[in-house]
């Protein structure tokens, strides 16, 4: 089963859940946590997911921010002995690719993924709106 | 060959291409629209949502029923769009045999017709008068129409919504 926890300062992780239900329906596999929000103590919150977490299990912990506490919270949790994935510094493509992979989430998928949505933050191009190409062209193309 | 037409009120958009080119094994998508070839912005916010590898074209309803029915796409596994009921209609009557089904996912939230002629036959599709007319019409014409927003959704056909809301 795959599995996913969304560790965040705040309600981002809230945030970012609801972003995935909205776009994908496939949000049941998420679960939250929105840290400092109150007095609660999370690190029992981050024991229990990676407790849950059975060998037949595929586990990725989503961090907002490299230096921040939850992400140092979680790495000395030491998840990777369990085999879970840590990302931090997600954005919503990241989160996306891994809830909807159709493929096993190997090393060399999750990379894949990392590396594909970091291209995905980017500024908005402002150059000239370049025409479209004239039509046979591009049925010619369609049909290749 | 078209192996689904969906209609979508946001037209391409985000993931949903993504995810339903993947389940479809598509190589193309088609937006059929009258309005959209002549919008160079719209054309552009629809490339950006069209995912790596997948080819567009953004034609008016007629030329995308020539594309449709010419003889190159037959082996080709194409998804199309369109953002009314009106618009997919008119589709599958230009081009019989070469459509495999029609899937009213999301209709009606944006075509500020009003509120108050309109059903709503579930949770994402709203239909006007005019819109209500074409989806009955759409189901008598011998091919699988149904909801299904997204492939974990089970297929609900239009007939079972047309009967829930008794019109």
């Amino acid at each position: 089963m795959r599995k996913v926890l969304i560790a965040t300062h705040g309600y981002l992780a809230d945030g970012i859940k609801s972003s995935v239900s909205i776009l994908t329906g496939k949000e049941s596999c998420v679960t939250c946590i929105n840290a400092y929000v109150d007095e609660r103590d999370y690190s029992g919150d981050l024991a229990a997911f990676i407790e849950g977490v059975g060998p037949e299990d595929e586990a990725v912990i989503f961090t907002d921010i490299y230096g921040g506490s939850v992400n140092q919270k979680v790495v000395s949790l030491k998840p990777e002995e369990k085999g879970i994935f840590v990302i931090t510094g997600f954005n919503l493509s990241a989160v996306l690719g891994v809830v909807l992979s159709t493929e096993a989430l190997t090393p060399a998928a999750v990379e894949e993924i990392v590396t594909a949505s970091a291209r995905q933050l980017m500024q908005m191009p402002k150059k000239k709106r370049v025409p479209p190409p004239p039509d046979e062209q591009a049925e010619e193309a369609f049909f290749a | 060959m078209v192996i689904q037409v969906r209609v979508d009120d946001r037209l391409i958009h985000g993931q949903v291409a993504l995810v339903w080119t993947k389940e479809l094994r598509t190589s193309g998508i088609i937006v059929a629209n009258d309005g959209a070839p002549g919008n160079d912005v719209l054309r552009m916010t629809l490339q950006m949502a069209t995912p790596t590898g997948q080819k567009l074209l953004v034609k008016t309803i007629a030329d995308s029923a020539r594309i449709i029915n010419d003889e190159r796409g037959r082996e080709k596994r194409i998804f199309a769009l369109t953002n009314s009921v009106r618009d997919v209609l008119r589709l599958v009557k230009a081009c019989p045999g070469n459509i495999h089904s029609v899937n009213i996912a999301n209709a009606g939230r944006f075509d500020n017709s009003d509120p108050a002629g309109k059903v709503r036959l579930c949770s994402t599709i709203l239909v006007n008068p005019d819109e209500l007319a074409a989806a009955k019409e759409l189901v008598t014409l011998g091919l699988p129409v149904f909801n299904q927003v997204i492939p974990e959704n089970r297929q609900v056909p239009i007939q079972e919504l047309l009967d829930a809301a008794k019109v």
